[in-house]
This record gives C-alpha cells, structure tokens and sequence, in this order.
C-alpha cells in the first residue's frame, strides 16, 4: 500500500519581501495526525511558513501543498481544510462572542443546524459559554486567545496552523489552552504549531523543525533526531551518605563524561547504555553508598533546539 | 485598572451630555432659514411661493454629495481599518472567495450608508405636495442616489485597498473621489459628462438646465441621461469591485501603486485640459469659462470634502480618550494646538476660495490668458487645495468632537456657505456663467435662490445676497464652534469628576 499523501509538503519553498529572504529551498513534511513543532528564534521564518501555509502570503518560489492540494492552485479548498490562528489576536471588538463565533461559521456556509452544533461545541471547548454575550473586547488575553482558537475551529478544519498560541498569557492560561491543544491532537487533527515556549511543545509535539535563517535544520520526530544527535544521557544519583565516595565510583566509570555534585544529588552525563548504567548502580551499592533514587533525565526539545540552532535569524 | 474603554462607554451616556447644544443649533438653523426665505421673497416678491416646490427638490442635488462623500468615507475605511485591526486575514480564510468577499462588503456598506439619501425624503414628500413633481420623477431622483451610494462605495472601498489604516483609507478615499468626480463631473466632453449624475439629477428636477445642453451627441441619439447615469455606476461599480476582489486574492499585489495613482491622476487632468481646450468654442462659451468652470468645480468639492470630513470623521471617541489620560486639557489642545476655532475657519474659507477668486481676480486672466496658463492655474490651484485640505484635516479634527448629530450637518452647511460666499461675488461679475451654475447650486442654498428668482442671471444685488450667506454662515459656524468647545469642557470636567471619584490619577 502506497504511503498516504502527507497533509503539508513543501519542496524549494522560498519567500522573499523586497529582496530580504524570509524562506530558502524549505523541505518541511508533515504527516496527518501529527503535532508538529515548529521552533526557531526570532525572524526565522516561522510565521511566513504558517502564513503560506494557510494562503495568506504566496511563495516566491517553490511548492506548497495541503492535503496534496497546491496552495496556488486551490486556495478554496484548502481554506475549508486549514485553520489559522495568527500569533497576535485580532477581533471584531464590538461583536458579543456568539456574534464572533457566529460570523465565522456563516463566512464558511456553514448550514444552520451544523453552525449552532459548531457553535454550542466550541463554547463548550473553549469554556467560553459563561462569556457568550459579552463583547470580544472586554474579554482577558487568555479568553480572546481561546475565542481565536474556537474561530479556528469553526469549520472543523483538519490542519490546524497555531502561530505562538500561548504567547504572553499567564502560567495557568498556557496549561488551559495545552489541554485543549492536546484534545484536539486526540481527536487526530495535525497541527503545525510554533511556540517561543519549547516546555509547552515538549508536553504533546510527535515531531519538530528547527528553522534558521529562513532555513530547516531539523526535522523529523523528537526521537529520531535524539539518536542522530547521539546525545549523552543525563543521570540523576541522589545520595544519602558517603557522598565521596559515590563520587569517586562514578568517576571510575569509563561512561562518566562528566561528574557535577549539587548536595545530595550527583549530577552525571553518561554515555553508556542501560547495561552500564544497572552495573553502575550495582557498584554504587556494592561500594557501601546507600543511593535513594537513580534516574535518567532524557535530552529534551531545549536540548536539541540549543544543538540545532546557532541562534541566527534571518 | 479601570478600563478606559468600558469608562469611555459609561460617560458617552448621552444622558449626561449637554442636548443643549443641539437644540439651540437646531434654532438657530431654523431661524437663519426662515430669515433667508423672507429676505429672497422681499426680493422676488410673489414668484417665490410657485418655486418652493422646486427649490425643495433641489435640495435633493445635495444629497449627491452627501451619497457620494458618505460612500467615500465608509468605503475608504473598510478594508484599510480591517488591516489596521488585523481582521482581514482571518476573513481571507474563509469559504467565501475574494469576490463574494468584497461584494459582501460592499453590500453591507450601502446598505448602511444608503441611510442619509433617506434624510432626503421630507424634501421630496415637500416637492412633491408644492411642486406637482411626479412620483416616477422623485423615484428616479432616490434610483440615482442609490446609484451614487453603490458607486462611491465601492470607490471607496478599493481606494481602501491601498491604505494601511481606516483614517487613511477615509482620507484617501475622499480626496482621490473627490478628484475624480471633480474631473469627471467638470469636463464638457459630452461622453463623459453624460456619464456623470450631476446633469441627470438636474435633467430630473427640471429646475435649473437642461442635461441635454451638456450631452448634446448622446441626448441626441435619444439615450435617456439618467439610464446613462445608471450604466456608469453599474460598470465603474464593477470595476471597483474587480479590484478590491484582486487586491483580497493577493495583497501583496495592490490594484495600483502610488506611482500609478499619481499617473492615473496626472492623466485624468491632461485628458481634461485637452477636452476642454479641443471643446468648440462658440460666442456664448470659451475655454476660459470652461477652466473657470472646472476650477470652481473642484473648489467647491474641496470644500464640501473638508466641511463633510470635519463634520464626520470619528474623531470623537480619540479625543475623549485623550482627555481620559489626561494628556492635554481641552483648551490647550483647541487653542494651543490647532490654534483658534476663528482663525480655522478664515484660513479654511480663504483657502477653500483660493483657485476661484484668482480666477476671477486675476487681471490677466480677465485680459485673456492662454490655454495653457489656465491649466497650469487649475493644476497648482488643485494641488494648494489639496495641501489645505491635508492640513484642515489634520489639525482640525476637534470640530468632530463636540458637534453632535444634527449640529455636523449644520456644520456642513455652515461652512459650504461660507466658503461659497466669495464664489457670489464672483460670479455676479463673471460673464457666460450659466455652464457652471447649476453645479454651485447643488450645495449652496441661496444660489438656488437666486437661480430660481431669476434662471438666467444673478439677481439684481446678487452681491448683498452674497454678504447675508456669508454674514449667516458666520453666525452658524461662530455659534457652533462655541457650542463645541463648551460640549468639550463639559466632557472634560464629567472626566475629571469621574476620575476623582474614583481615586484615578
């Protein structure tokens, strides 16, 4: 059986605004049910790649399909399979939410019984229900962000383009909206989301790119681009007596890379396998140190955003 | 925080607000008018009462302007205001295509505007009980003016196209329609004069000229002017919309660039000079009555532009924040930033009357000029004009603040008047001006006045006359700017009582 039609392929993707290059030969994929993570500094094209992605903006070059449509060719339909949610939130500031919400789904000839289902749904969802009569302009940051998402999701779209979504809400406004990010990945949309915040993407990404000056680094799934990095894994020992000792235990392991000690705890880059590291346990235990807990913290999105990206934006 | 929004809300309540101002505006207008009508009746003795029915459907000519200017503005600040807001992308996405985008919009945006040409209707119901007008005739009258919504709307809305920012997109909107209509409207080509709603609106009010004198080939062949009219707003209403649907499919390629705007305009004007220096020229007409035409043309819409843009432009609602924040007290920011009402309105008025009176003053003018002196005159004329205007706009805006409702409109008139008055003068020593007075009429009152006391010249004192519109225009435009800056302070000191109550720096 053939492999399914990826939902975002682009190939020799370049962008370019008044000579500047936003974007060079871009090969992204993106496959269907996929959360993908898009992370990169500043100005290195993640918006424009969204922005082409959901028709906004036209590639200088290059193509860019959806759903195995040109973007060129059939922006229509891909209006009806994309939602886009753009990293500064812009509303109709004098409508009431349901007006809001409403709008969209006529915008998208919805039918009236489909559209007021939508519509109850994303209240739902969004929790929004309580504020459905007020204006969208006296909603709090954290609400119109959730508002935009439900306008996003109007029309039930199955790519869902999320542009710094938690950017600048609080602490609990970003674990409100991870939850329902990671609904939305349960119920199989792919969603092609950037975010400043690597912890919120680490928490439901599949896969990632790292873009850099306007070019893709890295991509592929978190763990696929782990084991090309070969990173060294990250132990954790905590002590509880004859911490010397333990030290110098670990120091004797040809794995350790390196040794740091932070109280009780010793913090250990460790090249071995698992096999190394039960036959470091044993000797720990064996050498009279009474170890209270050893585990492995695996190299993360921080990591491999920090060994892809040399920081440069284009 | 307190919301400064929702607060602004709360003391807008016009409950608390000073109605005071409209009801003694509201009399005075009143009064003026019924001074005005007793004074043309002192002059025209009985024949006043049989034209009353026609003047009052001559007010209908007006609301051309009114249609036109209210279109520009709503239009120029669609799309411009969407991308100011961030709105438009998300409206892009949607299943509906560019097309239905911008018919959409443009729909909605007639169908809003197309209310003022409704303020119309108790002149026509009056005109039709005094005047023995037909129904079909006041039915072609709105049919036309709904015309003019539609075009002008969707002028504007292209012309907003090109705009990062509602104000913008209304200013632009205005001044590029304005410039159009101006060169369209004054050109005696008959093509494109036919095409034009002024001549047809006039050929139904059956007051003043035939339209037929400024279609000649086209009234020859037996094409009604009006259905003329209809089709030039049904195309340049297509062509807008063609635009705006392309700018909505690819923005980054806007219908046109500054450079082509200016050439567009540059061209327009050459076509209208060549036009008018190719018009033949007979005993009663000469090409130095056709400038003058054209240049009195373009001033008056100038002026309607600045007096409708100050009148309207929402400027209130910034301003009252403003004051919110404290940033500059009523006063200062009248009197010390955008100087003093008075000296606004004589730098408007002289401005707005620069390109006419130099015109009709200039000595050399009078001993003949050349074509081509002429047309230079009209060029630098527009291009001052437009200077004053940019300015008039810019650091007038408070005008908008305090005028409240039915005051913007006697502002509008007011200050129409005003810079009209020299125009009088003007023309009660201008030779052959019967080829542009219709179009003066269609904003000044007492012009209609005199036409209708005598069509064919100024009446006997046509010039005491024009000292009473321009004494009156004083009082109404003195009177209300002193209405505005009292509604001004008295938001101010309602602001500042809020803030103290609620311990607000």
């Amino acid at each position: 059986m053939a492999d399914p039609v990826p939902m975002v392929r682009t190939q020799h993707l370049r962008k370019e605004f008044h000579g500047h290059i936003a974007l060079e030969n871009l090969a992204l994929e993106v496959g269907r049910g996929d959360v993908f993570g898009l992370i990169g500094p500043n100005g290195a094209g993640k918006t424009t790649l969204l922005r082409i992605l959901a028709t906004l903006d036209q590639p200088t070059y290059g193509s860019v399909e959806v759903d195995g449509l040109d973007i060129e060719l059939h922006p229509q339909q891909i209006h009806a399979r994309v939602g886009y949610m753009p990293d500064f939130q812009h509303a109709f500031e004098e409508m009431t939410v349901t007006d809001y919400l409403e709008y969209f789904a006529r915008a998208f000839k919805l039918a009236p019984a489909v559209r007021r289902k939508r519509l109850q749904h994303l209240l739902d969802l969004t929790q929004l229900h309580v504020k459905a009569g007020e204006q969208v302009g006296s909603l709090s940051r954290g609400m119109k962000q959730r508002l935009s998402l439900g306008r996003t999701l109007i029309h039930d779209p199955t790519l869902m383009l999320l542009d710094e979504p938690t950017s600048g809400l609080d602490p609990k406004a970003r674990i409100d909206f991870r939850g329902i990010v990671k609904q939305l990945a349960a119920e199989g949309k792919t969603i092609l989301i950037s975010s400043h915040i690597l912890e919120d993407l680490s928490d439901f990404c599949s896969a990632v790119g790292i873009l850099e000056k306007g070019r893709l680094v890295e991509s592929g799934k978190i763990s696929s681009i782990l084991a090309r990095m070969k990173t060294a894994t990250q132990l954790r020992i905590r002590v509880l007596a004859a911490m010397d000792r333990a030290a110098a235990l670990v120091r004797e392991s040809p794995h350790a890379v390196s040794l740091e000690v932070q109280g009780e705890w010793l913090d250990v880059t460790f090249s071995g396998d698992m096999s190394a590291q039960a036959d470091l346990l044993r000797e720990l235990t064996a050498g009279g140190v009474r170890v209270a807990a050893f585990e492995e913290r695996r190299a993360g999105l921080e990591e491999i955003f920090l060994r892809g990206s040399s920081g440069e934006v284009s | 925080m307190l919301d400064n929004a929702e607060f602004i809300r709360s003391v807008r309540g016009d409950k608390d607000l000073p109605r005071g101002t409209v009801h003694v505006t509201g009399y005075v207008m009143l009064a003026a008018l019924w001074f005005m009508y007793h004074f043309a009746r002192y002059q025209a003795g009985e024949e006043l009462d049989r034209l009353v029915g026609p003047y009052l459907l001559g007010l209908l000519g007006f609301h051309f302007f009114v249609a036109a200017f209210a279109g520009l503005l709503a239009g120029g600040a669609s799309i411009a205001r969407d991308k100011e807001n961030g709105t438009l992308d998300s409206q892009r996405i949607t299943a509906l295509t560019p097309l239905e985008l911008a018919a959409g919009k443009l729909l909605g945006l007639t169908a809003s505007t197309h209310f003022v040409n409704l303020l119309a209707l108790p002149f026509a119901l009056g005109a039709a009980a005094l005047g023995g007008f037909s129904v079909g005739q006041i039915l072609a009258v709105f049919a036309i003016l709904t015309g003019t919504t539609f075009f002008y709307c969707a002028l504007g809305l292209l012309m907003s196209t090109g705009a990062a920012k509602g104000d913008s997109g209304s200013g632009n909107a205005m001044v590029g329609g304005l410039l159009l209509t101006g060169v369209l409207a004054s050109c005696p080509v008959p093509v494109i004069e036919a095409a034009t709603p002024v001549p047809a609106l006039f050929h139904l009010m059956g007051t003043v000229r035939p339209a037929e004198r400024y279609a000649p080939p086209l009234a020859g062949l037996g094409i009604p002017i009006e259905l003329l009219t209809v089709l030039f707003y049904a195309l340049g209403t297509w062509a807008c919309l063609l635009g705006v649907t392309r700018y909505l499919a690819r923005p980054a390629a806007p219908p046109w660039t500054r450079k082509q705007l200016l050439t567009g305009y540059a061209g327009m004007v050459t076509l209208a000079v060549g036009f008018l220096l190719s018009y033949p020229v007979d005993g009663a007409v000469s090409q130095k009555d056709l400038l003058l035409g054209v240049a009195l043309f373009q001033s008056l819409m100038m002026v309607a532009l600045v007096a409708i843009g100050v009148a309207l432009v929402p400027g209130r609602e910034r301003t009252e924040q403003e004051l919110w924040r404290g940033a500059v007290s009523g006063r200062e920011q009248l009197l010390g930033e955008s100087g003093s009402p008075l000296a606004f309105l004589v730098l408007l008025a002289a401005l707005s009357n620069a390109v006419p009176l130099a015109v009709w003053a200039a000595p050399w003018l009078n001993a003949g000029a050349s074509a081509a002196e002429l047309g230079l005159l009209l060029v630098v004329g527009n291009a001052l004009t437009f200077l004053a205007l940019k300015f008039a706009c810019r650091t007038h805006e408070w005008m908008t603040l305090v005028v409240p409702d039915f005051a913007r409109f006697l502002t509008f008139f007011a200050m129409m008047t005003i810079a009209m008055g020299p125009l009088a003068v003007a023309m009660a020593t201008t030779e052959n001006v019967e080829h542009f007075l219709p179009l003066l009429m269609v904003g000044n009152p007492p012009f209609v006045l005199i036409n209708l006391v005598n069509p064919v010249r100024p009446s006997a004192d046509p010039s005491g006359l024009a000292m009473l519109s321009i004494l009156l225009a004083s009082v109404l435009a003195l009177s209300s700017c002193y209405l505005a800056t009292r509604r001004r302070a008295t938001l101010a000191a309602q602001i500042a009582a809020k803030k103290a109550s609620l311990g607000v720096d």
